[in-house]
């Protein structure tokens, strides 16, 4: 008996199954089939097996064979050749197209040499302060205060709230009390040594790893002793011994030196130059003001608790606080200090978050214009690249195998651009520490971690790059690409496309306007008259002392018309302070100190308004205000300008005269309350006016001069001009870094144009030569080509031009110059002329290009 | 409990077991069909061995060809370890259910 199960149930079964694997459930079809036949009879076997077929059929089991069959076979069995075919062909594509691929890799790599900065530096920061022994269990304590609604965030703490802590919580194991405000200045030739230091005891480098090369940390628990760092002791000393030295302060007495650390790694937030004991003090008020005082500890217990604990100890204190304030407490680990958020009061170098994303920000604003360029030309190519998807579709590519194409396209051009990058970030590293403050902390070592992270940034940056043409490509028809030039041979630049463009033309305007702006301000301060002598003036940094004896020794040579001395060189930077206070004492008022000669006043040209200049200090010092101090000083003492005294010295002083306002210091300070005294003692610098003729002759017989008065002290004059410029270095830093960026925006800018307006003219290479032969001029074929571009350009500028204006002018100028007058017309003009002029020569490049071909030759090619 | 073992497929499971060795589609279904006395289709039963399968509950290979079906190979079905537990956890709860009951639940 020969059974057969019905045909026609057979193919149809076979029909739906396609191409997946089914042979084991026919044979269970069949063995189904035979059974039934031998039981009931054929007939009813018949509508049995179709039964079964259609349960098959519409069965899961037949779903998930087809979905396996389709997907994962040839996916496993095809993984590895086709990415190799997607590397292949994307080289093929890469050299084929090798202008796209050198605007495209260079741009990226120009745009992410920022990027890899931010990444650097991020990563760095999340290194900090892991070199210390159980860093995980240090923790700072932190201090939130909520002023009735109003919430600051404080990184230090009241002090005695620490001592409280540290003596009755027992999970405590060791902890730290520091106070920064220890800024020792050190006497020396010309300028002070600025110094800036930690209060602390002997636990601080217990608890943390800044290992000793000389004496102990016990003499953190001594006054008097110091311990300093290995870089402050070469400053110093030298190669000299710097134990048991004495270093004489001007505001802290002698400091002995009683230790000296090894050198240590910078990746700590702590920044100090020397360490001392902390001082005894008063139990006054010193729970409201803890400005200034940092509390560390080690705990293994938990967090939870610890904040608990200490916040009860905390109530202890709230008499001290006012009212309507309420105070928190919360523990900070010490790994989360760098990159940490932004607190009040901060000790040592702060990188806190939200600078950290404006310099992400930043990098984003320059990289975004090389994606942008990317997608704009990657799209551009579409015309080429369209038959090749045709094909590729045709002969049974999926939509996601073009995806991939595309991405493997994206990331090698990526990792391409990295290698580059990467050779622009090594130069970029050592620009950037000198220009940021606290960036020396930063090593920007290439680490294995770091290089990971590298090339991971690559590889998102590559697929978030490659996904817009990616599914563009993808969604191609194949009818459409292959009917020929379907596409009307243009390439339309259209609705998102053009916002780029204006995105990418407005940020390099912004960063061109802004070095114009800052160029001319730089200028500005240079020339600007700031109210004293400053022609042919020499600057020697002198000893301290009799200044009698280099007066006359000068005055005697012939080309030497004036000196006077002062501590400070007219036209920079002041750092002393010193406080007046009324009689009764109450209030104090702050201004800048400087010590000058007798002749400084009429040396520099400076008038008085009123008073006279000092005839001798007899009795009650005779001092010199500025208008500023003047017009302070006559509110604050309650309209009397007599019964002054210092703060320091109890010294009772009086007003002899005033002068004219000038700008002592740079012009990015206004013109602070500040006076002189006359001292020759505590000078520190000569001001000689010489003749400017035969000036080598002059200097070489002041040296001379010089040698016999001080032997051991070189002589080092400069023009008090280049003193002054010196002091506008700040202009330098902001210039190079605009002028880093706006570089950046305006090669990546012009490189996309320059990719565009190629994609556009060699599509349009037969139009131009049909124009040509139908006799269109060089003008009508440049607004042929051009002037979608020029469209573009005018809303730029009409949105650039007044933004960046206003953003200048309000915000910016008055950080760099005080007394510029705001930003100039003439300045934007300049810089946004330079900017067209470089896109304009992008375009004119390759549109004449075009036009310069003859239209016979273009019109037989096709 | 996202690997829930249903009634049908805990039958499935032991006939599989009862089966041992010659556990494959028909055979599985007719001694269904036989013991529980319920009609089952082949799609409904090879639905459940895939599920059965993407559960890690069962494991399948093929056999050689033979000469009773058309000459078609047969697809085995074994039982996984994971399917022996959960088996056994199916029959432990039952017994506790059963000896906890309240209600006389024995037949006369």
């Amino acid at each position: 008996m020969s059974l057969v199960p019905p045909k026609l149930a057979e193919r149809l079964f076979k029909r739906c199954c396609g191409q997946a694997y089914v042979e084991d459930l026919l044979g269970d079809l069949h063995e189904v089939y035979i059974h039934q036949a031998v039981k009931k009879g054929v007939r009813q076997a018949k509508w049995v097996y179709w039964r079964q077929v259609l349960s098959l059929i519409f069965s899961y089991a037949l779903t998930k064979r087809k979905q396996v069959n389709r997907y994962e076979q040839d996916r496993k069995n095809n993984r590895g050749i086709m990415f190799k075919s997607y590397v292949k062909i994307s080289f093929r594509t890469i050299v084929k197209q090798k202008v796209f691929t050198a605007i495209n890799v260079l741009g990226l790599a120009l745009g992410m040499s920022i990027a890899l900065l931010a990444i650097a530096m991020f990563v760095e920061l999340r290194s900090f302060d892991e070199f210390h022994p159980d860093a995980k269990h240090i923790y700072r304590l932190t201090t939130t205060v909520n002023k009735s609604g109003n919430k600051m965030e404080f990184a230090s703490t009241p002090a005695p709230l620490a001592q409280l802590s540290l003596a009755s919580i027992p999970g405590i194991e060791v902890g730290v009390l520091i106070n920064d405000k220890f800024f020792p200045v050190v006497e020396s030739i010309g300028d002070p040594i600025n110094l800036e230091g930690y209060l602390t005891t002997p636990e601080f480098l217990e608890m943390f790893s800044f290992p000793l090369a000389q004496g102990s940390r016990e003499a953190l628990a001594q006054p008097g002793k110091t311990i300093i760092t290995h870089e402050l002791a070469q400053k110093l000393f030298g190669d000299k011994v710097a134990m048991n030295q004495v270093i004489k302060t001007e505001n802290w007495g002698n400091l002995e030196v009683a230790g000296v650390l090894k050198p240590f790694p910078k990746r700590t937030h702590f920044s100090f130059d020397l360490l001392a004991a902390l001082p005894e003090r008063g139990s006054g008020n010193q729970w409201a003001d803890f400005h200034g005082s940092y509390f560390y500890f080690k705990s293994e217990n938990d967090a939870g608790e610890l904040t608990a604990s200490i916040n009860e100890l905390g109530r202890n204190g709230l008499d001290y606080f006012e009212e309507d304030e309420s105070l928190s407490y919360v523990l900070q680990p010490l790994s989360d200090i760098t990159p940490g958020p932004l607190l009040e009061d901060g000790i040592g170098i702060i990188f806190d978050m939200p600078n950290m994303l404006l310099f992400f920000g930043t990098a984003l604003l320059i990289l975004v214009p090389a994606v942008i360029n990317y997608v704009n030309m990657a799209i551009a190519a579409a015309l080429k690249r369209s038959k090749e998807v045709g094909i590729r579709k045709v002969v049974g590519s999926s939509s996601r195998q073009i995806i991939n194409q595309f991405l493997v396209e994206t990331t090698l051009i990526c990792l391409g651009a990295l290698a580059i990058s990467m050779v622009i970030f090594v130069y970029l590293k050592s620009t950037f520490q000198q220009m940021l403050v606290g960036a020396m902390a930063l090593t920007f070592e290439l680490t294995p971690v770091l290089f990971i992270c590298f090339i991971l940034f690559d590889l998102v940056l590559g697929v978030v790059t490659g996904l817009i043409p990616a599914f563009f490509f993808s969604k191609i028809s194949p009818i459409v690409s292959l009917r020929g030039n379907g596409q009307g041979g243009r390439v339309s630049v259209s609705g998102i496309r053009k916002v780029l463009m204006v995105f990418q033309f407005i940020t390099s305007l912004v960063f061109m306007i802004g070095i114009g702006v800052l160029l001319r301000q730089y200028q500005h301060s240079l020339t600007y008259n700031l109210g004293f002598h400053k022609e042919n003036v020499l600057v020697a940094p002198i000893p301290k002392g009799d200044t009698q004896l280099l007066e006359n020794e000068f005055l005697a040579d012939g080309k030497v018309s004036q000196i006077s001395f002062s501590s400070s060189i007219p036209g920079t930077t002041l750092s002393r302070t010193a406080y007046f206070y009324s009689q009764d004492a109450l209030d104090s008022l702050k201004a800048r100190e400087v010590f000058v000669s007798k002749s400084f006043l009429e040396h520099m040209g400076l008038e008085l308004v009123a008073g006279a200049e000092i005839v001798e200090n007899e009795g009650i010092e005779q001092i010199l205000v500025n208008q500023t101090l003047m017009n302070r000083l006559e509110t604050f003492n309650g309209g009397s300008v007599s019964d002054l005294q210092f703060f320091k010295s109890n010294k009772p002083v009086s007003i002899a005269g005033v002068v004219k306002d000038y700008n002592h210091e740079p012009l990015n300070e206004r013109i602070e309350p500040m006076f002189l005294r006359v001292n020759n003692e505590k000078t520190s610098f000569a001001l000689i006016s010489i003749a400017p003729d035969d000036l080598s002759a002059t200097l070489s017989r002041l040296e001379s001069r010089w040698d016999g008065i001080y032997p051991n002290v070189p002589f080092k004059a400069t023009f008090i001009d280049t003193e002054i410029e010196k002091a506008y270095d700040f202009f330098m830093t902001a210039l190079k870094l605009f002028g880093f960026l706006g570089l950046l925006a305006i090669t990546i800018t012009s490189l996309g144009l320059l990719g565009m307006v190629i994609y556009t003219t060699e599509n349009r290479t037969k139009e131009v030569a049909i124009r040509k032969t139908l006799g269109a001029n060089a003008k009508s074929l440049v607004y042929t080509l051009a002037s979608s571009y020029f469209k573009l350009w005018i809303i730029a500028l009409l949105i650039a031009v007044p933004a960046s204006y206003i953003f200048y002018d309000t915000v910016f100028v008055s950080i760099y110059n005080k007394y510029s007058g705001g930003v100039g017309f003439f300045e934007v003009l300049i810089s946004t002329l330079f900017t067209l002029l470089i896109g304009g020569s992008a375009i004119f490049s390759q549109t004449s290009r075009v036009m310069r071909m003859n239209p016979a030759n273009t019109l037989r090619m096709e | 409990m996202k690997g829930y073992l249903g009634e049908f497929e805990e039958l499935v499971l032991l006939t599989i077991a009862h089966l041992g060795n010659e556990a494959y589609g028909t055979a599985i279904m007719e001694s269904i069909e036989e013991r529980a006395s319920r009609k089952i289709s082949l799609g409904a039963l090879h639905a459940t061995l895939t599920r059965l399968e993407e559960k890690g509950l069962a494991l399948s290979f093929l056999g050689e060809p033979t000469a009773t079906r058309g000459g078609r190979r047969k697809r085995y079905f074994e039982l996984t370890q994971k399917a022996i537990q959960a088996l056994n956890e199916m029959k432990s709860l039952r017994d506790e259910l059963w000896s906890v009951s309240k209600v006389n639940l024995s037949v006369e």
